[in-house]
């Protein structure tokens, strides 16, 4: 039974990664939740603490090398 | 009052409040750990009460630790993320006030005092009571309307990871918390152990490392300024987090009476959690990275939170390996888990707790904060931490060598003494630290009361770019995702739960011995609760395992069929007493009294504490309830010896020869002295007479060595054997050289010499004359008309008389013994013989002595007929 529930775990994991892989729009859509949460915390953070600017993506910056 | 309208002054309010009693439950959960800490090597400290003993001041440090200090650390984060996070407000003040009240009043003290009041479950992680169990599942049910709710409304498809985790850690820990807490006390033995071991696991999976991970991924891109490297990662490791986790707890188990099928499954998903945990620790330690450009951490906080993440990878690494049956096999029940358990709760939960309500106390307005007593603390938290933690995994790689050699027991207890010491003093270490860290939050510079945070009401930040498209799938995913989890969740307790207790129904119902009854009498189970409320199952477990150390050493391994009358289970986790699974007919009833008065009178050098509150004044005056725990502790193991005396042969048995020789040297009879003196002086007294009162509490009272020469081949035999009766247990696991030199010892030690002259109260034929008559007159009723102790009333003694022909009496001994009798053997006291009266009984007695083979230390090497031949 165990063997069963891991691979089906590892199949619902394996299907995000293969949609990622597939899909640029997935992979970017998957990555805007960071950037929403920094714009979070400067619309209800601490006042002047985080800057307004969205940043780039740091993995899409170094995409090259990691992903 | 609506989420709408909870102003930033009621947030911070909440913040402060569970902050303050963060601060409140580690001190006085870790000041209960330092108590415990000393009593391991001063274990007469702070001594004498049922509410001051190891057990219930461990129960206090440990749920202390989980709800009082974690779980308001945790609190306060909540109030400060979930507004952030699900950009709504969390529902009501008034449910806040009502977590706040059930979590603290409730459910931490009223705990705290039910547990040292003696009111408790013997269950890990699960010590509170029933009734304070209820509170803390009702406070984690609100917990989801308070903060599950602000998330449903946001919407799952841009939810941050953090969000994920805190939703997936106050879901995940009100389904898993009542399993632990409730079904081990429906389901008995094996079965509710099998339940045990998933909440031991989910208590720091489900409720620990979400909580903790999220704090990490909140303050990392909050102090950095910039994203964390791959959300998607991030939620990789989140929903491996979630689905596997539930699927480890059984590896506490291994090696037990459980279905193997649910061990094996443990241990292939610790390995697999172990894959879990590099990816997320790789995803945030490339966000500090890249983040940081490799810079020093000027944000003390975000120190805090890194040494977390880098624990976390260190602890999960650990925790994987340790659940590899092989390596299990060694290094379970020592202090290594110890070591383990600390790394977890202070090197990854603690760190991050730190971190993150030191990084939300920073942003709020008219606070005091001192950055340089935060990086104080942090320091001394570090060392303190690290010093412990390399010390508590050396004594047990110490303790797990020694018990897989044929060693006593107590010589892992004496080799971990150093260990223990070293520890407290890490203790104190720690304990400053988190003085330290608190205090941190009470002097320095005052916040501005113009700073703080933003009213949510002002504007809620829109999605980035609209894509509903996408968006409503990787909704849906997220959700089905979410589900399968609950789902896998549900799975897990089916297939490591109740799978296995249905299997072990099976087994149990095959496997019992005809005529069991799988019910104790009202004596042991008021026993059995009165050694479950005192802790007694953290020191001692009760499941031998299959394992050929445990074999060895305690016997049997423990079925699941013998475990039907335990509600709850009370395997335990960890050992620094000996198992006590099969405890029965190891030990008289008078020793188990005189050990739990005073352990050290029986057991040199052990660490148990005493327990003088259930006796009245002495060891020969115990209470009902002393006598309803030994009542207990004689039956551990009874049906299972019971159900094998019809199949097995005799046990093994040592065999003597007298026909070697053997002379003993002197350094050998110096570590036979030291031999003794570690392991024998407590019964027999320091000069071999054992006439102190504890001893003489034991029926029979210990033997008078000194004052009494045995033949050889009965010291042998007893040291090999034990003497059944009695409370002399065998001594069969001393190695073959200290075996020997011991009992060369021992045989030194009779002092028989013949009377001097000066002390004759008369010639030796009168003497003889009249000890005849006083001999005739009282003794040979029992010890028979030639003193070979057959007398017509022998059978009618607990204890065959002695036995002159072959017991050498020396004048002392036997003035002694007539004097006072011999409480437990049938031989009573003879007050009213004159002094003269009682030399010329001695003179008589010894008259009748008659050796055969060698007398004293000449005898010795013992030839052995058992498997543990190889311990000579």
């Amino acid at each position: 039974m165990i063997a069963w529930i891991i691979s089906i775990i590892s199949a619902i994991l394996l299907f995000f990664i293969v949609w990622r892989k597939v899909s640029r729009k997935f992979r970017e859509r998957c990555e805007l939740p960071k950037f929403l949460f920094l714009k979070n915390l400067d619309a209800f953070g601490p006042t002047g603490r985080v800057s307004t600017q969205t940043q780039a993506s740091q993995e899409n910056h170094h995409g090259s090398n990691h992903s | 009052m609506t989420s709408d309208q909870i102003s930033l002054a009621n947030r911070y309010k909440f913040i402060r409040a569970h902050t303050y009693a963060a601060f409140a439950g580690l001190l006085v959960s870790a000041f209960f750990g330092l108590l415990v800490s000393i009593k391991f090597h001063a274990p007469g400290f702070l001594d004498g009460h049922g509410w001051d003993t190891w057990g219930r001041l461990r129960y206090d440090h440990t749920q202390g630790i989980l709800y009082a200090w974690l779980g308001n650390a945790f609190l306060a984060f909540l109030y400060y993320a979930v507004p952030i996070l699900a950009r709504r407000n969390y529902t009501s003040e008034r449910l806040g006030w009502v977590i706040f009240w059930a979590w603290n009043a409730v459910a931490v003290v009223g705990g705290w005092s039910l547990v040292l009041a003696g009111k408790s479950q013997p269950l890990e992680w699960a010590e509170f009571p029933l009734v304070i169990a209820a509170v803390i599942e009702l406070s984690l049910l609100l917990l989801i309307i308070q903060f599950g709710l602000p998330f449903l409304r946001g919407g799952s498809a841009q939810l941050y990871v953090a969000g994920w985790y805190l939703m997936g850690g106050i879901t995940f820990t009100a389904f898993a918390y009542p399993i632990g807490n409730i079904v081990p006390n429906v389901l008995p033995g094996a079965m509710g152990a099998a339940f045990s071991g998933l909440w031991i696991h989910d208590a720091v999976g489900v409720f620990i490392t979400p909580f903790a991970t999220a704090i990490a991924y909140f303050v990392i891109p909050a102090v950095t300024k910039k994203p964390i490297y791959s959300h998607f990662y991030s939620m990789i490791g989140f929903w491996l987090l979630f689905l596997v986790y539930p699927l480890n707890g059984i590896h506490h188990y291994v090696y037990s009476s459980v279905p193997m099928s649910a061990q094996h499954a443990s241990e292939v998903a610790s390995i697999y959690q172990g894959i879990d945990v590099i990816i997320v620790v790789t995803n945030l330690l490339l966000s500090i990275g890249v983040a940081t450009e490799g810079t020093i951490l000027r944000d003390i906080p975000l120190r805090f939170v890194w040494t977390s993440v880098v624990l976390y990878l260190i602890v999960s690494i650990e925790g994987s390996i340790q659940a590899v049956m092989a390596f299990n096999s060694f290094i379970h029940f020592t202090d290594w888990v110890i070591g383990h358990s600390h790394l977890a709760m202070i090197g990854f939960a603690s760190f991050a707790a730190m971190g993150g309500i030191a990084h939300v106390w920073q942003q709020l307005p008219d606070v005091r904060s001192s950055r340089r007593l935060l990086a104080w603390s942090y320091w001394l938290i570090v060392i303190g931490l690290a010093l412990m933690v390399l010390d508590l995994t050396g004594a047990g790689l110490v303790q797990a060598d020694l018990w897989q050699q044929h060693l006593p027991w107590i010589d892992s207890v004496r080799a971990s003494r150093p260990y223990w010491v070293f520890r407290t003093m890490d203790g104190c270490l720690l304990l400053t630290g988190f003085v330290t860290f608190g205090c941190s939050f009470f002097v320095g510079n005052r916040h501005p009361a113009a700073a703080g945070l933003k009213e949510l009401s002002s504007s809620f930040p829109s999605s980035i770019s609209a894509d509903s498209h996408t968006d409503h799938w990787i909704a849906t995913a997220y959700a089905a995702t979410f589900g399968a989890g609950l789902l896998f969740f549900v799975v897990s307790f089916t297939a490591l739960g109740i799978l296995p207790a249905m299997q072990l129904h099976k087994t149990i119902a095959h496997t019992t011995p005809p005529g069991f009854q799988p019910t104790l009498t009202a004596s042991e189970k008021h026993g059995q609760e009165i050694y479950a409320r005192n802790g007694c199952a953290y020191c001692h477990t009760q499941q031998v395992r299959f394992t050929p150390a445990d074999e060895w050493r305690f016997g049997s391994p423990t079925q699941a069929w013998e475990t039907q009358a335990e509600f709850p289970q009370m395997w335990g986790t960890r050992r620094i007493g000996p198992d006590l699974a099969r405890e029965s007919g190891k030990r008289t009833t008078d020793w188990q009294l005189v050990h739990l008065y005073d352990p050290r009178v029986t057991v040199p050098d052990s660490m148990m504490p005493g327990y003088r509150w259930l006796f009245r004044g002495s060891a020969d005056r115990p209470s009902q309830d002393a006598l309803d725990l030994v009542s207990y502790l004689n039956q551990l193991g009874r049906a299972a010896l019971l159900a094998s005396s019809h199949e097995q042969t005799t046990p093994a048995a040592v065999t003597v020869s007298n026909t070697a020789t053997r002379s003993q040297t002197v350094s050998e009879l110096a570590m036979g002295k030291k031999v003794y003196m570690a392991n024998c002086s407590g019964c027999h007294g320091i000069d071999g007479h054992g006439h102190s009162s504890s001893s003489r509490s034991l029926r029979p009272v210990a033997f008078d060595l000194a004052g009494f020469r045995l033949p050889p081949d009965r010291i042998w035999s007893a040291l090999a054997n034990g003497v059944p009766g009695t409370s002399m247990p065998s001594w069969n696991e001393l190695p073959g050289s200290q075996f020997r030199a011991v009992g060369h010892y021992v045989l030194s030690l009779p002092d028989i010499a013949a009377l001097r002259p000066d002390n004759q109260l008369a010639p030796h034929d009168t003497l003889m004359l009249a000890g005849k008559r006083i001999f005739d007159t009282h003794c040979t009723r029992c010890h028979g008309d030639t003193g070979d102790g057959n007398g017509t009333d022998a059978s009618h003694n607990p204890r065959p008389p002695a036995n002159f022909q072959q017991l050498e009496v020396s004048f002392p001994g036997a003035t002694y013994v007539i004097r006072n009798g011999v409480p437990g053997s049938g031989m009573p006291a003879w007050p009213l013989l004159t002094p003269s009266e009682t030399q010329a009984v001695t003179v008589y007695m010894r008259s009748m002595y008659r050796p055969v083979g060698p007398t004293q230390g000449t005898s010795g090497p013992i030839t052995i007929s058992s498997s543990k031949e190889d311990t000579r």
